[in-house]
């Protein structure tokens, strides 16, 4: 059953899923391109100036990157799914709802967390090229907000979803909007590296939420 | 006879509208019950309330033994339901959707759907949002004989169809239903398509069961009089003439009393009238005479 659902979330989502794979690969080269460009016109010496001194960090084209997947992936598995109310096809499988919906976001997740590694371990070697151990931790702590960031958004795109009614859907958005806001508030590199551990905990939140809608679903508020 | 549905004092409001009050009725096991009822009656709700995505606001409503909101996976897998409008997973073609549903059910029978399919003469990699209406009503009925479910629900199976399919699938179900000995409980805004399907009508009038009885029954029993007047004539109020209208002379009423019956009951309130004509009536003209035109 679990390859089963798996296989219907692969046909629906795996075009979106390859792209955006490709489009993390795609600013990972940018961003590299870019980093290598900077060297050799701005030299090293003022680069190291500006990273160390200025405190500035040469990565930011990737804070949207996770964000955008998620948003993304989170629309594109969930429309199907609400429009003709086909949620009550997945509800009516042969298993319990709560495991029905855990396998259908479960899914996403790996496969997200997947292209999130990949584009974390690609962004940490390629950096270990020109920069030293403190800085390559820097860029770590400041990189994995966002990544959490993208995750959350996903999450939070399902709770809105799912909603069946569409005036709380609205004040679902707003809450969404406050939750991943948070991830934004400094662009100072390692600016979250004392809350990473409260980070964690607002995914952790939105995908207790899900559950929430699909109790609300299931219970008709949407013909009240 | 063990029932396969029961509602129990089924009570359900919008807001401060009351759809039914203490509603209660049972489906046996192996008929096909109809469940009609006007625009407003309360059919949608009640599918809903069946299918577990309504959770009335007081009474019960069993499926199999176990209540509709809290269903076990294995009596899930014991019940087929068909969504109004034919809805299914679009983005699957008929191949894949047939994989994707077979890994859920122990004893799925893949032959009646793909039988089904060659009458549609489609490419088995069409996708299923590329198909009109009618080849998509095919598909979810496929899939439902495969699942081969003990209980079928199905809301609305004519939405959307045109007569062709409408037949196609009434004459499907009915074969299958009576061969396979199932349990069928279905709904349709055109009543013409179940006078031959449904062996039950459950008709459901506002805020209430109107009528519960087996369709030859109705069909035998029940019938539209109509006899001559004069302009003053009117029907007092009571339980066996329903619906009475007079124009122009003429007054035109339904009863399930025979002709006889109908006859010494009206002159009671009219001893003039020493005439009247008796129609039988199809299970369309039947719901209009039970649960008049407006």
């Amino acid at each position: 059953m679990k390859k089963a659902f798996f296989y219907k979330e692969w046909i629906k989502t795996r075009w979106f899923l390859l792209a955006i794979l490709i489009g993390g690969i795609l600013v990972e080269i940018y961003l590299f391109l870019k980093l290598g460009r900077s060297f050799r016109y701005a030299g090293h010496e003022h680069l190291w100036d500006v990273i160390v001194n200025r405190n500035q960090f040469m990565f930011h084209t990737l804070k949207y990157f996770p964000i955008l997947a998620g948003l993304l992936i989170g629309v594109v598995q969930m429309i199907p799914e609400i429009v003709e109310k086909r949620l009550k096809l997945s509800l009516h499988l042969p298993l319990y709802e709560s495991k029905s919906i855990t396998l259908m976001v479960g899914y996403i997740l790996i496969i997200l967390i997947s292209i999130f590694i990949i584009s974390f371990i690609t962004l940490i070697l390629g950096a270990a090229i020109y920069f030293p151990l403190e800085i390559i931790k820097s860029i770590a702590i400041t990189v994995l907000p966002w990544y959490l960031c993208g995750i959350t958004a996903y999450l939070l795109v399902v709770f809105c979803c799912l909603e069946p009614l569409w005036r709380r859907r609205i004040i679902n958005i707003l809450i969404s909007v406050c939750f991943l806001g948070t991830y934004f508030l400094s662009s100072v590199p390692g600016a979250y590296s004392k809350n990473i551990l409260t980070m964690m905990i607002i995914p952790a939140i939105s995908f207790l939420l899900i559950y929430l809608s699909v109790f609300r679903f299931k219970t008709g508020v949407q013909t009240n | 006879m063990q029932s396969v549905i029961e509602c129990k004092n089924l009570t359900h409001y919008y807001g401060n509208r009351c759809i039914y009050e203490n509603l209660n009725f049972t489906v046996q096991k192996g008929r096909i019950t109809g469940l009609l009822g006007k625009n407003g009656t309360g059919k949608t709700t009640t599918i809903n309330i069946m299918n577990g995505y309504l959770k009335p606001r007081s009474g019960n409503c069993y499926l199999l033994g176990e209540p509709s909101h809290s269903l076990s996976p294995a009596t899930k897998s014991k019940i087929g339901l068909l969504i109004e409008g034919h809805v299914q997973y679009s983005f699957f073609n008929i191949e894949q959707i047939e994989k994707f549903y077979s890994s859920f059910f122990p004893g799925w029978k893949r032959e009646p759907y793909y039988e089904l399919m060659s009458k549609l003469k489609i490419a088995p990699g069409q996708k299923i949002s590329k198909m009109s209406c009618g080849q998509r009503s095919q598909v979810a009925l496929g899939l439902i004989l495969a699942q081969d479910p003990e209980l079928l629900i199905l809301d609305d199976f004519s939405m959307g169809l045109d007569p062709g399919y409408r037949k196609l699938f009434a004459d499907y179900l009915r074969e299958y239903a009576k061969e396979e000995k199932k349990s069928i409980f279905i709904t349709s805004h055109i009543i013409q398509d179940l006078e031959h399907l449904v062996d039950d009508c459950l008709i459901l009038d506002y805020g209430t069961v109107m009528l519960h009885k087996p369709t030859e029954e109705i069909l035998n029993s029940f019938k539209r009089y109509r006899f001559k007047v004069n302009n003053n004539f009117t029907m007092p109020d009571n339980d066996q003439f329903y619906n009475t209208e007079v124009t122009k002379g003429m007054a035109e009423t339904y009863s399930f009393l025979n002709k006889e019956e109908a006859l010494n009951q009206i002159k009671t309130y009219n001893p003039e009238i020493s005439e009247i004509q008796g129609n039988k009536l199809t299970l369309e003209e039947a719901f209009i005479g039970l649960t008049g035109k407006y």
